[in-house]
């Protein structure tokens, strides 16, 4: 299989170059599979290359288009490379961090489905699936959760709003708010 | 031009607040809004010229004159302010002898300001059209324009 390769698409990213490397890096004659990313917001190293490994991804950055060949020159780099950053997830300012919204950005690609069932994609509505129309009310109003689904006031305060009273939240897929129910779930799950 | 402008106010005439879709559509094929467009556009959405008129002048994107070639948008927010880019506005103005909203004689470039690209993390941030660019002192926009 061949490895993958993330380079971040994000604006600043691209503003950065992160095309142009991504570019290069489609030119070579390795058997790579790139990945376009968003950022993790580490801006200072964009381009911010990461590269699969079985320890998990290790960083280059920043990469100028001009030095990504170079990087390639002898295959894929590893971790003893000498501007390798080590793992991504090591790095000291994102360790002690805790991303909720912004957990999956810069590790997946943000259009493939695929990338979001693997990781952790998907389980509110999973969660919702599991429980009957008067549970997943409940769960939503216990979540304290405000919003312009609840008009900016806390469920437990002002009773239950007329879409949920109606109790068919569960079975209207063509409206918008089942989804911001499930979204709820995937918050407080 | 006017004919093509008809069948793009048409064409989108129905969908949700449709004008702004037009005025898109319009400035995406033509570059700028004419203003013998408006009544145009009025007439397929049933509005006044003012107020086709109201939302062109509101949206500072939207252009009522042909621009360059090429449009450069230098950030005049607080973060690309902070990081200089009172000097590279000032820079693109000398090198360029044009102020903001006006085109160099030969229609090469046209000077936009804009306030805030999202950009802040790596100002001064410069846009061209519809490629940003991080990080941009004098001599970095200097290579742009010129490549």
């Amino acid at each position: 299989m061949s490895r993958r390769i993330f380079v971040p698409a994000d604006s600043t990213a691209r503003s950065l170059g992160a095309d142009a490397v991504a570019e290069v890096l489609s030119t070579l004659d390795i058997d790579i599979e790139i990945v376009r990313t968003g950022s993790r917001g580490l801006y200072w190293l964009e381009p911010l290359l990461e590269i699969e490994t079985d320890e998990g991804r290790i960083g280059f950055g920043p990469v100028a288009a001009d030095q990504a060949a170079a990087l390639f020159a002898t295959g894929i780099p590893d971790a003893d490379h000498k501007d390798c950053l080590g793992l991504v997830e090591e790095l000291d300012y994102l360790k002690p961090q805790q991303r909720l919204t912004t957990a999956r950005v810069g590790i997946t690609d943000p259009l493939s489905l695929g990338d979001y069932a693997a990781h952790g994609g998907w389980q509110g509505l999973e969660k919702a699936r599991q429980l009957d129309s008067a549970g997943i009310v409940d769960i939503v109003t216990h979540s304290g959760l405000r919003g312009g689904v609840v008009r900016l006031s806390p469920l437990a305060s002002s009773g239950k709003p007329y879409w949920m009273q109606a109790a068919g939240i569960a079975r209207n897929t063509s409206s918008a708010m089942p989804m911001r129910v499930t979204q709820a779930l995937s918050w407080i799950a | 031009m006017i004919e093509r402008i008809r069948e793009i106010a048409r064409s989108l005439s129905a969908e949700p607040g449709a004008l702004l879709p037009i005025l898109h559509a319009v400035q995406d094929e033509f570059g700028y809004v004419a203003s013998s467009a408006v009544p145009h556009i009025a007439g397929a959405l049933n509005l006044s010229r003012a107020e086709v008129h109201g939302v062109i002048s509101f949206y500072h994107l939207i252009r009522t004159s042909p621009p360059g070639k090429k449009t450069v948008y230098i950030c005049r927010a607080e973060s690309c302010q902070a990081m200089g880019s009172a000097a590279l506005e000032q820079h693109a103005q000398d090198t360029l002898g044009i102020g903001y909203h006006q085109t160099t004689d030969d229609g090469e470039v046209s000077l936009e300001p804009v306030y805030c690209l999202g950009n802040c993390s790596c100002s001064p941030s410069v846009m061209i059209d519809d490629q940003l660019y991080s990080r941009v002192d004098a001599a970095r926009l200097d290579e742009l324009l010129e490549s």
